[in-house]
């Protein structure tokens, strides 16, 4: 039986506010799963804290809902424990690029193979508007009154200079391509980053679906764009300050468990761990 | 989008709903001074609710939204988000700080 959206669907009543960017991210999630023709129980979403993490209870798939900007951990520890699973990371910018920030420049660098799709929205929504680390300089906020002084994370070029070997960036009012960058990023072997703009219709009245669609541009439309450049990918973030949508830079390797020196294919579960009394002896003589 | 999202939307007793929450002028009452447009609301907000649909249904992209009279319509189709919903349009008006929903219209399916 072809796998269908219908088996990606849950009857949770939705807690997201009507219009929410996070909407148009679960419905590309759920779209490319049942593209690849993935079986719910082969897919493993690990969400954050958030408004954003809330999408594993949208999902029919196994979820774990982690602690604040632990997604990254929980979902390395997934995927060495069973690298038969489709582990999809997913949070927010404030979750991945603020308290998981330290999570995030591990895991680039790392390259275990796992899709990370972050729903920045530029603000901290669940907790009523506050700056987020994405948030724009001169954002005003509750917290920022006066707006905000920082300068913005800047998660693409975090992202390209610190080797990760698949980075994208889809917006969540053009369902059809998030689509595309999300199979993409599912079938790159390695760590995927797929920064979802995801506009908060409540608490960001600038960074809206209107905003974004007079803005961003598709790299596929750059004249001469090469995804597997990363200097020249680095330089049209910059250039364009972030504002692209589309595969920006892929590099193909080995992920991370592909390295390990004896890791075994099958997930621990399969494995048969027991040893034998011999080996047991031997291995408790070499501490004696 | 399909046909069976226009017709529950388009249901009179839907667009009769909607039409009540638009903060059109109210009947005139008995005696009271002409304001404009006084018997012809219930024709007016009806046209008027009717077009806010298909403004609704006429959005090709996510999220289908429109703002009219100070309040802000979110359509979600039928099996869109929530497995077995009605099409349903949120009707939201702003409070000084967000906006806050108003009613939940859902459309009516043919049985």
């Amino acid at each position: 039986m072809p796998v269908k959206l219908a088996d990606f669907r849950t009857t949770e009543k939705s807690w997201w506010c009507p219009g929410c960017g996070d909407f148009g991210v679960l419905s590309a999630l759920q779209k490319a799963l049942v593209d690849l023709q993935k079986e719910p129980h082969e897919v493993a979403i690990v969400a954050g804290i958030g408004c954003s993490g809330k999408i594993g209870n949208y999902i029919n798939c196994y979820n774990i809902h982690t602690t604040h900007g632990r997604t990254l951990p929980v979902a390395t520890g997934l995927k060495l424990a069973n690298r038969r699973l489709t582990v999809i990371a997913a949070g927010g910018d404030g979750d991945g690029y603020a308290i998981g920030m330290g999570h995030f420049m591990h895991a680039l660098r790392r390259n275990v193979d796992i899709t990370y799709l972050v729903m920045d929205n530029h603000v901290y929504g669940l907790t009523k508007g506050q700056v987020s680390p994405t948030s724009d300089a001169g954002f005003v906020t509750k917290s920022t009154p006066s707006g905000n002084v920082e300068h913005p994370v800047r998660p693409l070029e975090l992202a390209l200079a610190s080797g990760c070997g698949f980075v994208a960036q889809g917006f969540s009012g053009w369902v059809p391509q998030l689509i595309e960058l999300i199979k993409a990023g599912v079938q790159h072997r390695g760590f995927a980053l797929i920064n979802a703009i995801s506009p908060c219709v409540t608490y960001n009245l600038v960074n809206t679906y209107d905003f974004y669609r007079e803005r961003l541009k598709k790299v596929e439309d750059l004249p001469g764009y090469d995804p597997t450049d990363r200097a020249k990918a680095l330089q049209a973030v910059i250039e364009h300050d972030g504002l692209l949508t589309g595969v920006l830079y892929r590099r193909e390797g080995p992920s991370y468990e592909d390295q390990l020196p004896g890791f075994r294919a099958e997930p621990i579960v399969e494995q048969d761990l027991h040893l034998a009394p011999e080996e047991f002896e031997k291995l408790l003589a070499e501490f004696r | 989008m399909t046909p069976g999202d226009g017709e529950a939307l388009c249901h009179p007793e839907v667009l009769a709903r909607l039409a009540s929450l638009l903060p059109l002028p109210e009947p005139r009452a008995p005696g009271a001074k002409r304001e404009p447009l006084p018997e012809g609301r219930p024709v007016q907000a009806a046209a008027e609710a009717l077009a806010i649909v298909e403004a609704l249904l006429a959005q090709r992209e996510y999220p289908r939204i429109v703002e009219r009279h100070g309040l802000r319509f979110v359509c979600y189709l039928a099996d869109e988000w929530e497995w077995g919903s009605p099409p349903l349009v949120h009707v939201q008006a702003w409070d000084g700080e967000m906006w806050r929903d108003l009613a939940e219209v859902a459309g009516r399916l043919a049985p």
